[in-house]
């Protein structure tokens, strides 16, 4: 018996479900790895933020209260090709109550990085900001 | 024949084929939906450590400002918060026990008792969905604390030697205190090679590093963080970036300023003697003290400068705005009373001990004594002819001294002037037994002779033999008080320096432990450490004295005789003279091994420079804003008790710290 082949019909319906598919799990993985991307970013950011704030700590008490008030200290840091601008603030921490003398400081380690994403066919690139804070606090006589 | 249909084979692979769509697109949706769950329980894990840490420092501040303090705190943060309860009915509860000298009552949250003047604290944090807790011990002290630390640099020169002790007692069964670490610790970041962190100069001398010392300095800046000769010797103790410790900044100005409003501080600017602190005390402008600072749970405060040409003895602590000027030390550790002084200098602090034996020495070669056999009255004799005073100024008689007084003079007045004019004051104002005065090297004695010495020539000061004098004089009252050798009269076991018996010789020649008569034949004081009472050893029935000894007198045993004292008696001088020599020869033949090293007991902090030279030995720790330098032997024994040295003045330290 002769078996009869695809018709060019059904090949061409195939072919089409499988390029629809390949479409969405292509667009799928990309999301995918965008959004490893951003995480691993976001651990990044977050050890740079944590050193950062060790290091701060780790500075006379007197160098930190003098950034109370002010606009930030700036520093920015390269990690695996990316830029991390880490920014920190610092203010008597509130309530008063808890702060005799406002003398307790919270320390706010803002740690800004920008993401590339291509967007594909096209193969524009776009940038989009991204950012973490981390709290502290740092007290007169030394601090954890 | 009916033609088959493949429409159910294609159905299947469309099937097939959509099952492993779907499982890929799972297994994408479910990386992507990890991934992004760890990284935010990352970044809320590290939110909420730094939280939790922030909270242990909040709360030391609030302990500082309250040593009692035991409310409940909650703070909320941007993105996390973090909690502390003193309440026992929560799991995660704190307790304060700072401002108890003794362990508490209550148990902390994993059923263990809380240490004397410490806080055990959990800090629970949350940020997001993650909880974090930090369970921590604060106590007054230091956190960093070691035989030296400075936040510059550290130079020692010739001799020095660096070890550290849990406590001066030694262990049950033991005769040496437990070791401990000791070290030194410099945060100078060196910018230049040739002025490392840490240095030391040879000179000739030696550096001995206990095993479980080390050297800890900052990285260096370009610079060098050790002098080359210590990583030969320590390569494996000296330790480049170890520095992570903090040393606190403590505003002494500020604690001096709250202190002046305790009672003012009795005398004048100069003060001799004893002087006693025994509550809280204040002082506005410099103080000198000629003899001993001694503090019994004392504070004085001092906004000035603090010149001590002595030693600082006892237990408190001593906030001076200005410098700390220390000349002397102590002779001898004490080891079974209450010792451990906190100076704490707004300037600077110097240590500067006498090499007793050193100054005898240097006498005796001066006026040609020969130290091994002369005695130091006759050193002291041939040295008044140049300083000009007199011994008869010693006991602050009015009158020429007769050196030859008839035979038939009073007895047993020695020093007492024979001359015209009426005797004013004895120096040993109490009668002894058969009512004469006689001198003894008790402490109230030697301390009048001291002093008379002083009044006698108060250009002592500046001259340099004659302070040694004193200070040789000084160190002889303070050994005869602290009388640190000792046979028992079993003759089988020895106490020696790190012995814990202290005896005083009374004024009326009772020997005392603690102002309790101790029993007769107890002990068989070693030579030279005690003397007989004086009215046996000096009497002015000279025959007697001349032709028997000590034992054959049928003295107790505890009086057995001495061959110095023996043959000091055995001379041919008049009884005046043999009288006289009797109270310095008995007890101090120049043989001066047992004048040594000057001590300090306790934690010295400054805010700037820390020196000390002249085989200066502090036992306990030094601790300087500014730089540290020791020169001419100098002997650091870090004194782990000495940690809660000073209750609750000092900063609350960190002194344990785990991650729950």
């Amino acid at each position: 018996m002769k078996s009869r082949g695809f018709t060019l019909g059904e090949i061409l319906i195939a072919f089409f479900v499988l390029s629809i598919a390949s479409l969405f799990l292509i667009g799928l993985t990309v999301t995918n790895l965008s959004i490893q991307e951003k995480g691993g970013a976001t651990v990044r950011a977050a050890q740079v933020g944590e050193s950062m704030l060790e290091d701060w700590k780790g500075r006379p008490y007197g160098e930190v209260l003098a950034l109370s008030g002010q606009p930030g200290s700036q520093q920015t840091v390269i990690l695996e090709g990316r830029e991390y601008i880490c920014t920190l603030t610092v203010d008597p921490l509130q309530p008063a109550a808890s702060n005799p003398g406002s003398r307790v400081l919270l320390m706010n380690m803002n740690v800004a990085w920008q993401e590339q994403t291509v967007i594909s066919g096209g193969g524009t690139k776009t940038t989009r900001d991204n950012s973490l804070d981390l709290q502290s606090i740092m007290s007169p006589g030394g601090s954890l | 024949m009916k033609r088959r249909s493949n429409w159910g084979g294609i159905l299947l692979a469309a099937l097939a084929l959509s099952i492993i769509i779907l499982m890929l697109v799972g297994i994408l949706l479910q990386r992507g939906r990890t991934g992004l769950f760890q990284s935010s329980h990352y970044r809320d894990s590290v939110r909420a450590l730094q939280a939790a840490r922030g909270g242990v420092n909040h709360v030391m501040t609030l302990l500082e400002e309250n040593a009692a303090y035991s409310s409940d705190l909650s703070i909320a943060l941007e993105d996390a918060e973090y909690s502390i309860t003193f309440d026992p009915g929560n799991p995660n509860f704190s307790v304060n026990n700072l401002s108890s000298a003794s362990p508490s009552t209550q148990t902390n949250m994993f059923g263990e008792e809380v240490p004397p003047r410490s806080a055990d604290i959990v800090v629970t944090a949350r940020s997001g969905r993650v909880e974090r807790r930090v369970h921590v011990i604060l106590s007054n002290g230091f956190s960093a604390f070691r035989s030296a630390s400075a936040v510059g640099r550290v130079i020692l020169t010739g001799d020095v030697k660096v070890d550290g002790i849990k406590s001066l007692t030694p262990p049950p069964g033991q005769t040496e205190p437990a070791p401990a670490p000791g070290g030194v610790l410099s945060k100078f970041e060196s910018t230049n090679a040739s002025e490392p962190s840490i240095e030391w100069i040879e000179s000739g001398g030696t550096f001995e590093l206990s095993e479980l010392s080390r050297l800890e300095a900052s990285a260096p800046s370009g610079g060098a963080a050790f002098s080359s000769n210590l990583e030969s010797l320590f390569p494996d103790r000296a330790i480049e970036d170890g520095a992570s410790d903090v040393i606190p900044d403590i505003d002494v100005d500020a604690y001096v300023a709250g202190g002046m409003a305790s009672p003012p501080l009795a005398g004048g600017s100069t003060l001799a003697g004893y002087v006693y602190v025994g509550d809280s005390r204040s002082r506005s402008g410099n103080v000198t003290v000629n003899g001993t600072l001694s503090l019994t749970e004392g504070t004085l405060y001092v906004d000035g400068d603090l010149t001590v040409n002595g030693n600082i003895e006892g237990t408190g602590s001593v906030f001076v705005s200005g410098d700390i000027n220390v000349v002397g030390g102590n002779t001898l550790v004490m080891t079974d009373r209450p010792a451990g002084v906190a100076l704490l200098a707004g300037g600077d602090v110097s240590l500067q001990g006498i090499n007793a034996a050193g100054a005898l020495q240097n006498l005796a070669s001066l006026y040609g004594f020969e130290p091994a056999t002369d005695r130091l009255f006759s050193l002291l004799t041939g040295y008044q002819g140049s300083v000009g005073f007199s011994w008869v100024a010693l006991g602050k008689h009015d009158g020429p001294w007769v050196p030859d007084p008839p035979a038939s003079a009073p007895p047993p007045d020695n020093l007492r002037p024979l001359g015209p004019a009426p005797i004013e004051e004895w120096v040993n104002p109490i009668a002894g037994p058969n009512g004469g005065h006689a001198l003894a090297f008790s402490n109230a004695a030697t301390t009048r002779v001291v002093l008379s010495l002083k009044e006698t020539y108060p250009a002592y000061t500046s001259d340099p033999q004659a302070l040694k004098v004193v200070k040789a004089l000084e160190d002889l009252q303070y050994f005869f008080r602290s009388n640190k050798h000792y046979v028992k009269h079993d003759g089988t076991s020895l106490i020696n320096q790190a012995g814990t018996r202290f005896f005083d010789l009374e004024d009326d020649y009772q020997l005392t432990e603690g102002g309790v008569p101790i029993a007769p034949n107890e002990f068989t004081p070693n030579a030279l450490d005690l003397l007989p009472p004086m009215d046996l050893l000096v009497t002015d029935d000279s025959s007697t004295m001349l032709d028997e000894d000590w034992d054959d007198r049928g003295a107790p045993d505890y009086l057995r005789t001495h061959d110095a004292i023996f043959a000091l008696l055995g001379n041919n001088a008049d009884l005046q003279n043999r009288r006289r020599d009797a109270f310095f020869e008995a007890n101090n033949p120049l043989d001066a091994n047992w004048l040594g090293d000057s001590y300090f007991q306790g934690m010295v902090y400054a805010r700037g420079d820390v020196s000390a030279e002249t085989n200066f030995r502090v036992v306990g720790a030094l601790i300087s804003l500014g730089n540290i330098s020791l020169s001419n032997g100098s002997w650091l024994t870090l004194n782990e008790e000495y940690s809660d040295l000073v209750g609750q003045v000092l900063p609350i330290g960190l002194v344990f710290y785990e991650e729950l």
